[in-house]
């Protein structure tokens, strides 16, 4: 461990800590999310300093062990939704696998024709929580990167207007207005909900936890299959 | 002290179950990523458990809501993609609202039909 490694470790945390109080501020404004505002100020700061990202992120590849610890963990709040799954266990067996499928589908969409591989191939784990994307769009051959910046977007959205679209859908079922906002915008839709609502908070939860579970076991092993076989790669 | 020891044992334990997923994808040589393999057997473990250890939940509970630190990198990483100019970004944003607006539309009128 380099004094420079150490030097930059603190930077990061100095920035995340700023981000996470103007956040906290804001009083959960989602775009003020420190995964938005925290590399911009780390990236501004190294401007700054005039030293090259590059060498930013060589210096901080160490992180992405701690990345991989971060996705055992989630073992722990996947692990505290099994009341609730063994309760809805008929709706859930079915409504999981297909929604999964559903969401990976139209995250990608036209774009498998339209655009370059990496590209959509980084849209493709953009529901699911944001550790578990990185580590999907790895081993698909997608731009890691790329999938985090389109988790937290398609999170946003979900914190700006899902329970607003919800209400124009005419959903009232606490348990699909959550589970719904969970698939589709993970741990930002969770937040907003948590402000109003505990129940459909823990719904969304549940959804988020199992939905990256399962993604994370299936679309490797397709992908892997079906594209690595036929040469795309 | 002795919150201090559980938290440790609690961060010895996540790493084992990661090196255990890792060994055991790379031993299958599947495509799921090793910390997922870990993160599966560790739910298992604790189904067989029954509850979640004092040290692992305040792991867990301190730790996780701070997932954006460690993505500080990955995000600044997207600055060295050239591929992704200003008027490419306009588009991944519009793709992304319009991706999520159906998906929302399909999953919420799927799990509608099938409530009891």
């Amino acid at each position: 461990m380099t004094i420079r490694f150490v030097a930059l470790v603190v930077l990061m945390s100095g920035a995340y800590v700023v981000c996470l109080y103007l956040y906290r501020k804001s009083r959960g404004f989602a775009l003020l999310h420190p995964v938005f505002t925290s590399p911009v100020l780390v990236g501004v700061a190294l401007l700054l300093l005039s030293f090259p990202i590059d060498q930013f992120l060589i210096e901080m590849a160490p992180f992405s062990w701690a990345l991989d610890v971060a996705i055992v963990a989630l073992a722990i709040p996947i692990y505290r939704t099994i009341d609730v799954v063994k309760q809805r266990a008929r709706q859930i067996s079915w409504m999981l696998p297909v929604c999964s499928l559903v969401l990976v589908v139209l995250a990608v969409g036209p774009l498998v024709w339209l655009v370059d591989d990496e590209i959509w191939l980084s849209f493709v784990p953009k529901s699911t929580t944001t550790p578990v994307a990185y580590a999907v769009s790895e081993v698909i051959h997608g731009l890691p990167s790329l999938s985090v910046i389109s988790v937290a977007i398609t999170g946003a959205f979900g914190a700006f207007i899902g329970p607003y679209m919800l209400d124009r859908m005419a959903i009232k079922d606490r348990f699909v207005r959550g589970f719904s906002l969970g698939l589709t915008s993970h741990a930002f839709a969770t937040a907003k909900l948590l402000e109003s609502d505990t129940e459909q908070a823990s719904y969304s939860a549940l959804a988020m936890a199992l939905n990256a579970l399962i993604t994370a076991v299936w679309v490797p092993l397709v992908f892997s299959l079906v594209l690595f076989n036929t040469g795309q790669f | 002290m002795k919150q201090f020891f559980s938290i440790l044992i609690a961060l010895a334990t996540l790493v084992a179950f990661l090196l255990l997923g890792r060994q055991i994808s790379a031993a299958i040589g599947w495509a799921v990523p090793g910390a997922v393999v870990g993160m599966l057997l560790l739910v298992a473990s604790l189904v067989v458990l029954g509850h979640v250890p004092k040290g692992l939940a305040l792991v867990a509970d301190k730790a996780l809501p701070h997932l954006a630190l460690l993505f500080i990198p990955p995000v600044l990483a997207i600055s060295q993609v050239n591929a992704l100019t200003m008027s490419h970004w306009v588009w991944v944003v519009l793709w992304l609202l319009m991706s999520w607006l159906v998906s929302l539309f399909v999953v919420a009128k799927l799990l509608n039909r099938g409530k009891p």
